[in-house]
């Protein structure tokens, strides 16, 4: 259960690992976010 | 300079702090359920963003018919869409709990059977949509439309699973997670989520609003150039 795993100290490791992945994503969103505003602001 | 808002930063921190807290805090130890518990955080979530979203929908639905701004149209769509998409993660980790606590991925339960029939209600809305080309009738018929889907939501996934027997927390007179969760340690990672993939939701239709606007603007441009 929660403690054993806990105890092993090793979740920690897929926190960062899917942390890393959600920055991955983020990192996606912000990319696309910006090239979206150069467009607008070329077009408008 | 291009600035990304703030509420996009607070989306991504709060999202953070989910995965984060969300599979270190301490968790009630029950039976069954064990570590899957944390799937409150984000299988339950889903759900959450998803009711809050479509909401927005149908505010801008409500909107667009008032002014007829199609402006309200292509959020209210757009909006929508991310609303389906996070509908279909909910049954997708929905199906996957499931397996692990009642020994099946789908079971004839009124409360998911009733997700299935919501999500069946925007299929046809996005259908609805797609079939209609004149944009004004488009927009006021599916905002006709945006509206009694809503409607429908609320009675097969807040109503009628509450008045029949269901395995589904919350449903059929089965506790909710506030009952599991005595102490309300969860509540800690639970409203934060909720705000931070309502948020994270709101960027992603942000973002299809936009590239729907440029689109329209383009079309009209090439429209000018014909004529």
């Amino acid at each position: 259960m929660a403690d054993a795993l806990m105890a092993s100290g090793k979740i920690y490791i897929v926190v960062i690992v899917v942390a890393v992945i959600f920055a991955g994503i983020t990192a996606f969103m912000i990319h696309l976010d910006k090239r979206l505003r150069k467009i607008e602001q070329n077009k408008v | 300079m291009m600035k990304i808002s703030w509420w996009k930063w607070l989306s991504v921190a709060l999202v953070l702090y989910t995965i984060i807290m969300g599979f270190t805090m301490k968790v009630p130890a029950l039976p069954i359920l064990h570590e899957t518990i944390r799937n409150l955080y984000f299988h339950v979530t889903m759900w959450f963003a998803m009711i809050l979203i479509l909401l927005g929908s149908v505010v801008y639905s409500i909107r667009f018919l008032y002014s007829g701004n199609i402006l309200f149209d292509i959020k209210a769509s757009e909006t929508a869409n991310v609303g389906i998409i996070l509908g279909l993660l909910g049954i997708a980790t929905g199906a996957v709990w499931a397996k692990s606590t009642w020994g099946a991925w789908w079971a004839n339960d009124a409360k998911l059977n009733g997700a299935a029939v919501t999500l069946l209600f925007y299929f046809a809305y996005l259908i609805l949509r797609n079939s209609i080309e004149d944009v004004e009738k488009r927009g006021r018929i599916s905002a006709v439309y945006n509206i009694f889907s809503y409607v429908m939501l609320i009675v097969f996934l807040m109503i009628l699973p509450r008045m029949t027997d269901s395995l589904h927390p919350g449903n059929g007179g089965n506790p909710g997670f506030g009952g599991y969760d005595l102490d309300s340690t969860m509540k800690v990672v639970f409203y934060p989520a909720i705000i931070g993939w309502t948020l994270f939701g709101c960027w992603m239709a942000d973002l299809r609003i936009r590239l729907t606007k440029l689109k329209l603007l383009q079309e009209n441009i090439l429209e000018n150039g014909k004529s």
